[in-house]
């Protein structure tokens, strides 16, 4: 029994991206491929998002010119594929705070968000340091953090403290304390509905970037694999190694259950097509009675 | 007339003295134009200030409005580096000289530092960070003063000038640029 569909759309990408960015250390090792995207879960009456994409109006043709992002695509555009508008969206878990992920909140007027309270409290707080600690404060837009206080007054933004299980039906929210970012999240779907079991799905936000992260070649230590960590830690490496511990245990260290969004190579594990936009959708799981959207 | 993305800063919405004739545009100031190069290198970093004050302002009242009965953790003294911050910039931005092709600019600034202040002294009335749970009206009166502040902070915004509400250079795209310089050499 599943009772979510989960799928992987891309709405734009860096055609070449710093393998170090990637994974930590890998310097010199030339550029990949690095999709943006943000995963739909659907089923049990909800539609629900990880992320919601960069605000294109503001930023886009900044973002082309200067930093080759290309082939944005909006969420109705990217939605439709999927035969969804984003007023269908009920619920949206953002990540992170950095502009890629809260970006678009204002293209889903009749969706609750759920962001951690950490990752707010944080930026906020590192907003008044002193220039010299800038680094700090990359990626993230002001005005992204108004557009979640519009939310708030709507009464349609809640903070979560830490975990919060079943926010939707089988659905939980983590939090990774000062690791990518301040507070960070990921989510984990219980497919089959039970406390217990045995159809979990991570959705890792930015905790894991691609597959390397989860398994690199780790004879450099003298062990087959080892998990290695993004390049952006704005806490810690350690951090981020013991979230994705903890996202592995949760799926049963079944690697292909931890479900990276700037990874290409979903395409190579998971049913995929590729759309009339150029863009990417990745079948990850159907829910029973779901047919497939790239097949 | 700008032609960054981000905006219309020539737009009449804004209450600012009307565009210079010129092309008044900071990412291309003629070499010989001292004055200019002096306010844009002046400028950048009181627009930084201001863009972190609004999402400092920003974030605590976010903060406030989901919190529950919840203490902030950061409350007030959070709140009060923001105002103090707020009256640097201010401070700095009253001491820049401001040649003629500015004034829109300069003038755009000292609107958004305005509303800034509004919104902080709205969040004070309210004691949005102090207790009672803020009311629909206080609610609106912060949200209008920090939304008229964003859009000032975005019609102020010249990214080819390096003035822009957010620093892209570690964000997820920002090798982009690196590949993109390498490519025209």
């Amino acid at each position: 029994m599943a009772d979510y569909s989960i799928h992987v759309l891309e709405y734009s990408y860096v055609p070449k991206y710093h393998k170090s960015g990637v994974l930590y250390g890998a310097h010199n090792q030339g550029y990949v491929k690095l999709p943006y995207c943000y995963v739909l879960i659907k089923g049990r009456g909800h539609v629900a998002l990880v992320d919601v994409g960069y605000n294109h109006k503001d930023y886009g043709k900044h973002l082309a010119d200067k930093f080759g992002v290309e082939n944005w695509r909006s969420p109705k555009v990217v939605l439709a594929e999927m035969g969804l508008t984003p007023e269908d969206v009920d619920t949206v878990f953002i990540s992170h705070a950095h502009f890629d992920h809260f970006g678009s909140v204002e293209d889903f007027p009749n969706a609750t968000f759920y962001i951690q309270r950490e990752e707010i409290e944080k930026w906020v707080w590192a907003m008044s340091l002193p220039d010299r600690l800038r680094w700090m404060m990359i990626a993230v837009d002001p005005s992204d953090i108004l557009r979640g206080v519009g939310l708030a007054a709507e009464g349609r933004l809640r903070t979560v403290d830490g975990s919060l299980e079943d926010v939707l039906p089988g659905i939980d929210l983590h939090l990774a304390k000062d690791s990518h970012t301040f507070g960070s999240m990921w989510v984990t779907v219980r497919n089959d509905g039970k406390a217990t079991s045995e159809d979990v799905w991570v959705l890792a936000g930015d905790l894991v970037y691609q597959f390397t992260n989860l398994k690199n070649d780790g004879s450099v230590v003298g062990v087959d694999t080892m998990y290695t960590p993004v390049g952006l830690a704005l806490g810690s490496q350690m951090n981020l190694l013991l979230a994705t511990e903890e996202m592995m245990k949760q799926v049963g260290y079944d690697d292909r259950r931890v479900i990276p969004i700037h990874e290409e190579g979903l395409a190579d594990r998971f049913p995929s097509r590729i759309t009339g936009e150029k863009l990417r959708i990745s079948e990850i799981c159907l829910a029973d009675g779901s047919a497939s959207v790239v097949a | 007339m700008s032609r960054t993305p981000f905006h219309a800063s020539h737009c009449d919405v804004w209450d600012l003295p009307p565009p210079p004739e010129a092309d008044a545009r900071l990412a291309h100031v003629e070499p010989g134009d001292e004055a200019m190069q002096r306010y844009r290198s002046g400028v950048r970093p009181v627009y930084e200030t201001l863009a972190r004050v609004m999402a400092q302002l920003s974030g605590l009242f976010l903060l406030r409005l989901t919190g529950g009965g919840r203490a902030l953790q950061l409350d007030h003294p959070m709140f009060g580096v923001a105002c103090d911050q707020l009256a640097a910039g201010r401070d700095d931005l009253r001491a820049l000289a401001v040649p003629a092709a500015a004034t829109r600019h300069h003038a755009a600034l000292s609107l958004m530092a305005g509303h800034l202040a509004a919104a902080a002294q709205a969040m004070d009335r309210l004691a949005a960070s102090r207790g009672a749970a803020p009311d629909e009206d206080g609610k609106r009166g912060v949200l209008r003063q920090l939304h008229a502040a964003q859009g000032l902070l975005i019609a102020a915004a010249e990214p080819d000038a390096g003035i822009t509400p957010i620093d892209f250079s570690h964000a997820c795209c920002s090798c982009g640029s690196a590949v993109r310089l390498k490519a025209a050499r």
